[in-house]
């Protein structure tokens, strides 16, 4: 500090009055001699009194009542107490709930348990069968059995489907009419079989005659529930083989254009032993499709088979008839997929249009039928005979040295093969449109394109089109002849450049 | 004779008047609580004006100065009575002051930037604001350290001995911080000097 500042700084305690009396007079004379001191002091005594200028604050009446009242209370030791307050509670709780978990190891599973009971019994409340309400037709049954689709309320305007994942594993959907195939398979069917009125009745009977069995495999209630028996994959089955064995025994001639080799009787015994099982077999457990959540679950539902009741189920059929499944397709049933059920694992995907639930963690009850595997091979090749024979769509077999085709055309099998060396462009394009013209005809295909569908992969059917025909392997065998297109452009270029030169080419 | 100088040499025992700080706490220390409550009624504005000059706010003045007291109350009972009362009680009050300012200055790290920083709350002209608040504005830019003697001087009037005791340093250092701060004072001040008058 220098001599100057150590003189302000004694001119600051002047003004404070704080300098001994040998300090005053020293800075007193200093201050008669100097102007700058003088000045000095004057701007320290401003600055005092502007900080002087500060007014107090105006007094609390009551604050030492308020202090007393604090300390009488113990408030201050309390007050450490209520800011760690929430830190005790919790850590008591949670060494509560651990004591109590360590206790009773099975108190959330059995909380779980209860309110699951719960849930499921209100969902489980009046249900009432659907399929009776909706009045299956012939049309329905066979629709069912062959493209695996019943109605589900006798408007029509929507629609359950059954099918199998890639893996084979069981899946259904709720679909909307406009997203549902709309053909009169069975009429085909009639007619490829080349049956006359009077047999047509007997298939008619047959079909008929699972109208009533198929009733109580689907339930409705006015709680948005849809319950489904597991059954129902197991009778799509029955029926379609049973359907198989009557049309055999109706037209043979016209049968094995389906299945060449024929019904063995060993699987007709199968078939109808299967068939006798699930019709005497009570349903005693349903899937439960609700608004909050899939399960499945006991349940028990006996068709009024006395026709007293059948009147007063009647009654009823009316209001089931003004029941619609209001599956909420919204965001909220996205969540259902995250929080399935890890004890039967119901994988659900919704969007605006469907709700398809996969049953993959669930088994169907086959126990009933133990035989009815062996038939499944039987079932999957008539199907895709059936698809063939009656969509008409060429069959399309990919081989390393090019493609073969069968395609039907009434009672022929045309085939022809396209070999990659002769290949060209424009008759690959050419059988390009060809193919998807035969698709796009095919009611089959008719599908709307879904525009936030997730869905739209099911929709597609992309498992029957790939049968047929695969875009990928086509796409590679357009790159492939590109490239041959390409070496053939420079063996004519060099071919060129050889007649320039005069020389005779072989041409292979 | 020399007995009577040596007599008038020795400490003398401090008379005390019945209603003064130390007998009050006497009282206190044998039991009668009511003498605290006349201890809060005494200091209570002097203390509040410490801690709404030094915090450079009335927010929290009466909330603090409620923990001061608390805090004496809890610790009269060791009283050693060496010191003034007020010495200590303002000792007191200015540590819970520094340990407010230094939590309100980590919840300053950990609080997201207003937009468009901090806004100051300095007036820009004295017709915003009455003469009082623009220096009170202007004295909390102060820091601390410079802020709290020189108030203690300029508005509580205490005397250097009294702010080196309450600050628990040295009259030397006092004095040397109420001149910087007022020099400083004097900086932040110049943008309205002629409105001031300075």
């Amino acid at each position: 500090m220098n001599n100057k500042e150590k003189y302000f700084e004694l001119l600051s305690a002047y003004i404070d009055q704080e300098l001994s009396a040998g300090e005053i007079s020293e800075i007193e004379k200093l201050l008669s001699e100097s102007v700058e001191l003088r000045n000095k002091l004057e701007e320290l005594k401003r600055i005092k009194n502007l900080t002087g200028k500060i007014e107090p604050l105006p007094e609390s009446q009551h604050f030492e009542s308020k202090v007393m009242a604090e300390l009488d209370r113990g408030q201050s030791g309390n007050k450490k107490f209520k800011r760690w307050a929430p830190a005790f509670a919790l850590g008591i709780v949670t060494i509560t709930v651990m004591i109590v978990l360590y206790l009773n190891p099975n108190i959330i599973s059995d909380f779980w348990k209860e309110q699951k009971t719960a849930i499921a019994g209100f969902y489980k409340d009046n249900l009432q069968p659907v399929l009776y309400a909706a009045d299956l037709t012939n049309d329905d049954i066979f629709n069912f059995a062959f493209n695996n689709q019943l109605p589900l309320n006798h408007s029509r305007d929507q629609y359950l489907h059954l099918g199998y994942d890639d893996s084979g594993k069981e899946y259904f959907e709720i679909r909307p009419a406009i997203q549902v195939v709309e053909e009169s398979g069975y009429d085909k069917f009639i007619s490829a079989l080349k049956l006359n009125e009077q047999e047509k009745q007997l298939v008619d009977s047959v079909i008929g005659s699972y109208a009533e069995a198929l009733e109580s495999q689907v339930l409705i209630n006015d709680k948005n529930t849809l319950a489904i028996s597991p059954k129902l994959w197991n009778y799509r089955k029955a029926i379609f083989s049973d359907l198989l064995i009557v049309a055999e025994n109706l037209n043979k001639q016209e049968f094995v254009k389906f299945i060449p080799r024929g019904v063995s009787p060993d699987e007709k015994i199968k078939v109808v032993n299967a068939l006798h099982k699930l019709k005497s077999t009570p349903e005693k457990q349903y899937i439960f499709c609700t608004p909050d959540s899939v399960f499945s679950d006991d349940y028990e539902f006996k068709l009024a088979s006395i026709e007293k009741e059948k009147i007063k189920m009647d009654k009823e059929t009316e209001k089931i008839k003004r029941i619609k499944i209001n599956i909420n397709f919204d965001s909220s049933w996205k969540k259902l997929n995250e929080s399935s059920n890890p004890q039967t694992d119901f994988r659900v995907e919704v969007d605006s249009n469907i709700c398809r639930v996969d049953i993959s963690g669930y088994n169907i009850p086959e126990i009933h039928m133990p035989d009815f595997d062996s038939i499944n091979l039987f079932i999957e090749e008539a199907t895709k005979n059936i698809q063939l024979y009656t969509y008409k769509i060429p069959r399309i077999e990919h081989l390393k040295e090019g493609l073969k085709f069968d395609y039907y055309d009434g009672d022929s099998v045309h085939s022809f093969e396209f070999k990659y060396e002769y290949f060209n462009m424009d008759s690959v394009m050419q059988q390009e449109y060809k193919i998807f013209d035969s698709i796009k005809n095919n009611n089959r295909f008719m599908f709307k394109w879904f525009n936030d569908s997730a869905l739209a992969k099911y929709q597609f059917d992309v498992d029957y089109f790939s049968k047929f025909y695969d875009r990928e392997t086509m796409k590679e065998q357009m790159i492939q002849l590109k490239e041959q297109l390409r070496r053939l452009r420079e063996d004519m270029i060099i071919k060129e450049e050889e007649k320039e030169k005069g020389r005779i080419i072989k041409v292979k | 004779m020399a007995l009577n100088n040596k007599k008038e040499n020795l400490a003398q025992p401090q008379v005390l008047n019945l209603d003064d700080d130390f007998s009050i706490i006497k009282k206190f220390i044998d039991g009668d609580q009511s003498a605290f409550k006349i201890l809060v009624k005494r200091h209570k504005e002097k203390v509040r004006n410490i801690v709404y000059l030094t915090m450079s706010s009335s927010d929290l003045v009466d909330d603090i100065a409620q923990e001061v007291f608390i805090t004496v109350y809890r610790k009269l009972k060791n009283f050693r009575f060496e010191s003034q009362f007020t010495t200590w009680l303002y000792r007191i009050t200015v540590n819970k002051c520094k340990d407010q300012l230094r939590k309100k200055n980590v919840r300053k790290i950990f609080m997201p930037l207003q937009e468009g920083g901090e806004v100051s709350h300095f007036a820009t002209s004295v017709e915003e604001n009455d003469l009082s608040n623009v220096v009170m504005d202007a004295v909390s830019k102060l820091p601390v350290k410079l802020r709290i003697p020189l108030l203690l001087k300029d508005i509580e009037g205490f005397s250097y001995q009294e702010i080196a005791e309450s600050l628990e340093c040295e009259m030397g250092t006092v004095k040397s911080r109420i001149f910087r701060a007022r020099e400083k004072l004097k900086t932040i001040l110049e943008p309205l000097e002629k409105e001031l008058i300075l």
